[in-house]
């Protein structure tokens, strides 16, 4: 390398013999990077998907564990020192041993990341089984976040660890972390809970209303606040994230799944983060509300997917509105036209009213007993009978297949 | 729709022939024929026309195909709405359908567009249009006795075919056999579902048994984590006990604690040891103290038996040199003694300089204190044996009793006053010497002046110059001497037997004796204090402590222990005890020679000088009185320390602890700190049966199926629901289905039967006729309110019905504009004279406006039927 005593030729050099260190600094914009990491959460490993058939149980637990893998090649592709999973890394207090002993394997392949796992409240410390099996068999780049004591990621850079100590624990977990000084280190807070917000608890998370202040971030002088526990993607403000699961596990919208690439200069500077996606299915939850005129097929598939990134697909419809007969056995027959393409595919018509006209009736018959019955079920269904009201989907099937 | 002609060319008989009917009116149309004319193939042939496809060649076209074969040709006329047309159809050969105008001869439509025309004429469904009424010939179903189920099927359908003609219309409003269909799919998907009593099957019911099992499946896995949970509870607790039991701190004070106790037990053992010391001291101050008061009261024996000895002249002298040189020798011994206790005090403070310093260095066993103080016991006990054994020796020695030393006593009283008795009436001699030779007297030398009692025998002998006898002569003293002379015998017999030679050495040898008991008794009394259960005993505990003690010896390696001192001081102690004793001894050893001499000094001056001053002469009063209080103050002594062992005793057990205290309180600490140790052990084994547990039931997963399970069961009971739901909308259906069918035959039938009634009337006066709603045929008939099952009536009432359902049926039609010729082939044929009447008047009744086409081939019965009569002609065909 030639040396010219240019200020860039400083830099490589620093890069350079850091690099020899084994220290992961890697320039941006011309300034050195003190630490690259992914921040990610709720991995949920173990999640059971009993609402689903066999089939698709097993692809989305499989799907699911390979996470850490996908984390694993994330970090090293981007050269990212350090993973840090935000709480809930399992679904269950006693998960199967398969489960852990993959997940430890699959962080073992990757010896040049250090991992980080902070207990959640579905994984808290009240997991006495899990955690002492994981002090056990954990690899050597696992360190495993079970005090409110600070850990030292490089030497510029300090994590703060809040973990859950049980399922509710019902107070703020990060507050030691304003009282604890670690001069001009880098510091980085590492939680699992809701914020204390003014949004409702449905909006905000699952847990028990929020209790980690929504300036936690600034009060502890944090460069980086690395929360999980909701399982979509928030920027709660530009140094304090939600990363989200970065495989869906449900039908909620939310933004893309996958974490957060996070790269920090200097105590006290703005933290870069960048969205990167990772999930490899896709959960896509479709309410349409339908009226008389609607054409539900032209709407439907404006909504689907491409016919060849449908088997990634779990699909749900929910039907709301009023369609006649016809259309409502149209959109069923749709429906079982497209299924198939799916790796999951449910439709919810329970909201959808039956709205029968009188080409619909006079399909099932013109006169006679048979109009009389439809007429009669029509009616009632009007009133509101879904009973009725499928008593005449029915019907209008069978005569259908009469003609 | 009217008919108006029927042409047939090459149907059955008419092999090669066309026969054809014409002039077919609007009333009643008679075709009276023979049998075997061919009225039924002219029936067959129009039913074929209207309801068989001209491309069949099933078994009811063939059945008219004659024998020689060939291709069949029908035509019909007939008028609609106004307009004639005409029908033809080929079958079997040149196949095709024709209809015509009937006016122009126009094609109107051919071959299916002809039938499809037809169809839509007649209306919907197949083998029952609306457009055509018929009875057929024969076909009643009257069932015939032990009928197979084969036959009673088809008298079945041929009863149902009695009313197939207006099937057709009456699913038109009924639904007819769609409704059937959609009927029959929706029960075919109910029933797939559900029984008919609506219990699950099916899909339903594998849904409720897949619910039933999960529901089952999550019971017993939320049992089992709800367990788990449990156990790892009980393992955090189990940890946390378990670092508490191992808190150094903890342990420690545990142990501090007993070490402490067992310091204060080893102190309260100790001053245990001294107390029992302190105990046997008081035993032995208080025998010390009983010895001296023996000692006392043998004194005053011996006084009184100084006052006996007082008499004892003769040795006096040289008893006296005896008790002198004893006395010497005593006093010499007691200087030793009271030197030797002069050291042995010394010795003792040095003794207990040593046991202070060995009290400060370190603790010692009790062990070597108890070894020393039991070779210590031994030691005296073994003196005290020594003593009992020189005591019984002597004792043994003696043969001497008191019997002998009172009857020696008495005999040297007599002798004493025999002599004296003899001395003093005895002639005396006194000589007064004058030279330095010197007489003697019975072997003694007289002194100067000395008095000599003269008796008989006496002798006097003066060395070299004579030798005097004295004989007395007188008779008066010879009694007095004989009787001295035996008591002189018995007293010697009495000391030779006893091995002594004189009284006194009687006395003496009975006072050693006296005094070598009282040894033995103190000794043995000692001993017993000493050693209670007995000097084997000791000796064994004494080899057992010495086993003990040479281990702690290999450790001891600084200086003499406290118990080796404490030996080494009570030694001493008891050497210096024993100092004292021999001191004392010594003391009274001397005393005793002393007085000795004192005492025959006292009674050799009584001697000297006569009886009474002997008798007065109990020796130097003031010997005496020393001596006694020289007892007197022994005693105080001994008593004094007796009572200061006591006192040291009763101080000692104020100071000490109460053992069983003491003793309580280390087995509770010992206590505790065997249950802390058990516990910690059991805790131990609880937490290594905690983590199998836990290993093997977090190792199943439980917590994932247990959620898995409870995932799927909301998942199937939500299918549960939808058959549910769908069961309950198919039962519906059929319901609303039912409902309506119903509904609509009610509609139906009541036209119906306010067509039949009059009809009924004609024939059975008031009666009404029940249909049944399934099969749509009659099922009762009520007369004069009797019900009667169609089926049981006669053959000929049955047909009668038939035929008047027919008619009201085709009433009915014509009242809606749509008429409907009825045919009749051959009916009646079981009704007598008088029925077929009044059926010729139903008849009649409805051909006001109903086409009626009757074949029969009873021509005289149904001449009075009226009606036109045409005439079939038969022609070859060319």
């Amino acid at each position: 390398m030639k040396f010219s005593g240019h200020a860039n030729d400083w830099a490589g050099l620093a890069k350079t013999i850091l690099y020899q260190r084994g220290l992961r600094l890697v320039s941006y914009s011309g300034a050195l990077i003190v630490i690259r990491f992914l921040h990610s959460s709720d991995l949920h490993l173990g999640k059971p998907f009993g609402r689903f058939d066999e089939d698709v149980r097993a692809a989305l637990k499989v799907t699911r564990q390979s996470i850490v893998s996908r984390l694993g090649s994330l970090a090293q592709e981007r050269q990212a020192s350090h993973v840090l999973l935000a709480g809930d890394t399992f679904d269950a207090e006693t998960p199967p041993p398969r489960v852990i002993r993959q997940m430890l394997n699959d962080v073992s392949k990757y010896p040049d990341v250090t991992w980080v796992i902070l207990p959640g409240n579905h994984d808290s410390l009240a997991a006495t089984e899990l955690w002492r099996v994981l002090w056990r068999d954990a690899p050597k780049n696992l360190l495993l976040a079970t005090e409110a004591e600070a850990i030292t990621l490089n030497a510029q850079t300090v994590l703060l660890p809040a973990p859950c100590t049980a399922r509710d624990p019902g107070r703020d977990l990060t507050a030691w972390m304003e009282n604890h000084d670690t001069g001009d280190m880098i510091r980085i807070g590492l939680a699992h809970g809701s914020i204390r917000d003014f949004r409702s608890s449905d909006d905000i998370g699952d847990t028990n209303g929020g209790v980690i202040p929504p300036d936690r971030s600034t009060s502890a002088k944090l460069d980086y606040l690395a929360i999980g526990d909701w399982h979509g993607r928030i920027e709660v403000s530009p140094n304090t994230w939600y990363s989200g699961t970065p495989e869906p596990d449900s039908f909620k919208e939310h933004r893309t799944d996958g974490c957060n690439l996070v790269e920090i200069s200097a105590h006290g500077q703005p933290a870069k983060v960048e969205e990167v996606p990772l999930g490899q299915l896709v959960w896509r939850h479709l309410d349409i509300d339908l009226t008389e005129t609607d054409d539900f097929s032209s709407i439907f598939h404006d909504q689907i997917p491409d016919v060849h990134q449908r088997q990634h697909y779990l699909f749900e419809v929910v039907m709301n509105g009023r369609q006649s007969l016809g259309h409502r056995q149209d959109a069923i027959d749709l429906f079982k036209k497209v299924a198939p393409d799916f790796l999951h595919f449910e439709v919810d018509m329970s909201g959808l009213s039956i709205l029968p006209d009188t080409t619909d009736l006079d399909k099932i018959d013109t006169t006679g007993a048979l109009r009389h019955a439809a007429d009669v079920l029509a009616q009632e269904a009007e009133g509101g009978d879904k009973i009725a009201a499928s008593a005449l989907a029915r019907l209008f099937s069978y005569a259908e297949g009469e003609a | 729709m009217k008919l108006r002609s029927l042409t047939l060319e090459n149907i059955r008989r008419f092999a090669g022939k066309t026969a054809r009917l014409d002039g077919i009116g609007d009333g009643i149309t008679v075709v009276s024929e023979a049998n075997e004319f061919g009225k039924t193939t002219f029936f067959d042939a129009l039913h074929a026309l209207f309801f068989e496809k001209y491309s069949s060649s099933g078994k009811t076209i063939k059945s008219m195909q004659p024998p020689s074969g060939g291709g069949l040709r029908i035509a019909a006329e007939f008028e609609h709405d106004g307009a004639l047309y005409r029908l033809e159809k080929r079958f079997l050969s040149k196949k095709g359908a024709a209809l015509f105008n009937g006016a122009t001869n126009r094609l109107i439509a051919q071959d299916g567009e002809a039938e499809a025309w037809v169809t839509r004429l007649l209306g919907e469904g197949d083998g029952g249009p609306a457009g055509l009424l018929w009875v057929r010939q024969g076909v009643l179903g009257l069932e015939a006795e032990n009928a197979s189920q084969g036959e009673k099927k088809k008298l079945a359908d041929a009863r149902r075919d009695l009313m197939s003609s207006v099937m057709g219309e009456i699913d038109a409003v009924t639904g007819g056999r769609r409704m059937d269909r959609i009927r029959k799919d929706c029960e075919t998907d109910l029933r797939a579902i559900a029984t008919p009593t609506g219990r699950p099957t099916g899909g339903w019911k594998q849904a409720l048994d897949e619910q039933a099992a999960l529901q089952g499946e999550l019971e017993t896995l939320t049992g089992q984590c709800s367990v788990l949970q449990s156990t790892l509870r009980e393992r955090a607790q189990v940890e946390a006990e378990l670092f508490r039991l191992n808190d150094p701190d903890a342990r420690k004070r545990l142990a501090d604690d007993l070490d402490a106790a067992q310091q204060e037990f080893g102190k309260a053992q100790a001053q245990e040891g001294r107390i029992a010391e302190a105990q046997q001291r008081v035993v032995i101050c208080q025998m010390e103290q009983d010895r001296i008061t023996r000692e006392l009261s043998g004194f005053d024996d011996k006084t009184r038996q100084f006052d006996l000895a007082v008499s004892q002249l003769a040795s006096l002298n040289a008893q006296i040199a005896e008790a002198s040189e004893q006395e010497s020798a005593s006093k010499a011994r007691l200087v030793e003694a009271r030197q030797a206790l002069d050291a042995g005090q010394a010795d003792i403070q040095k003794r207990r300089e040593a046991m202070d310093q060995a009290l400060k260095r370190e603790k010692r066993k009790s062990a070597e204190q108890e070894l020393v103080r039991l070779n210590s016991v031994l030691k005296q006990a073994k003196e005290h044996v020594d003593a009992i054994s020189q005591a019984e020796s002597v004792l043994k020695s003696t043969k001497a009793t008191k019997a002998d030393l009172t009857r020696a006593e008495g005999l040297a009283r007599d002798i004493l006053h025999a002599e004296t008795v003899i001395a003093a009436t005895a002639p005396s001699l006194k000589l007064r010497y004058l030279s330095d030779q010197r007489a003697m007297h019975d072997g003694k030398s007289v002194d100067q002046d000395g008095l000599i009692a003269l008796h008989d025998g006496s002798e006097i002998e003066f060395p070299g110059v004579a030798k005097l006898v004295f004989s007395s002569g007188k008779d008066g003293s010879e009694q007095l001497r004989t009787a001295l002379e035996r008591n002189r015998a018995e007293l010697q017999a009495i000391l030779d037997n006893c091995a002594l030679s004189s009284v006194d050495e009687l006395i003496n040898a009975l006072r050693d004796a006296s005094e070598a008991e009282a040894r033995k008794v103190t000794a043995k009394q000692v001993l017993n204090a000493l050693a209670p259960d007995g000097i084997d005993a000791i000796h064994a505990r004494v080899k057992e402590l010495a086993a003990l003690g040479q281990e702690l010896d290999a450790d001891d390696g600084e200086g003499v222990t406290v118990d080796e001192a404490r030996h080494a001081l009570r030694s001493s102690e008891d050497a210096l005890n024993t100092l004292q004793v021999a001191s004392s001894a010594a003391q009274t050893s001397y005393d005793q020679h002393r007085e000795t001499v004192i005492r025959l000094g006292a009674e050799r001056n009584v001697c000297q000088q006569n009886i009474d001053r002997f008798n007065h002469d109990l020796g130097d009063e003031a010997a005496r009185s020393e001596l006694k209080s020289k007892m007197l103050s022994d005693l105080a002594t001994a008593s004094q320390k007796t009572n200061e062992a006591t006192q040291m005793l009763e101080d000692l057990r104020k100071q000490s602890a109460d053992i069983l205290t003491v003793r309580a309180n280390l087995q509770r600490s010992e206590a505790a700190m065997k249950a802390a140790n058990d516990r910690r052990a059991a805790l131990g084994l609880r937490q290594t049966d905690l983590n199998a547990r836990i290993e093997a039931q977090a190792g199943q997963g439980i917590e994932e199926k247990r959620d898995e399970t409870a995932e799927r069961l909301e998942r199937v009971s939500q299918r549960v629901q939808r058959f549910e739901d769908e069961a309950a909308a198919l039962t519906k259906l059929l319901t609303v289905l039912d409902a309506m069918r119903e509904q609509a035959r009610e509609t139906y039938f009541g036209p119906v039967q306010a067509e039949l009634e009059p009809l009924l009337k004609i024939l059975h006066g008031e009666a009404a006729l029940q249909f049944d709603s399934d099969t749509v045929m009659p099922e009762v008939l009520t007369r004069n309110g009797d019900e009667e099952r169609l089926d049981s009536l006669s053959g000929g009432t049955q047909e009668q019905i038939a035929i008047l359902t027919r008619l009201a049926f085709a009433r009915l039609f014509a009242r809606q504009g749509r008429h409907v010729p009825v045919v009749l082939d051959d009916a009646l044929v079981f009704s007598d004279d008088d029925r077929i009447i009044r059926m010729f008047t139903a008849l009649n009744r409805v051909a006001l406006d109903q086409q009626i086409l009757v074949f029969t081939c009873r021509q005289m019965a149904f001449a009075q039927l009226g009606g036109h009569q045409p005439v079939i002609q038969i022609e070859d065909l060319h």
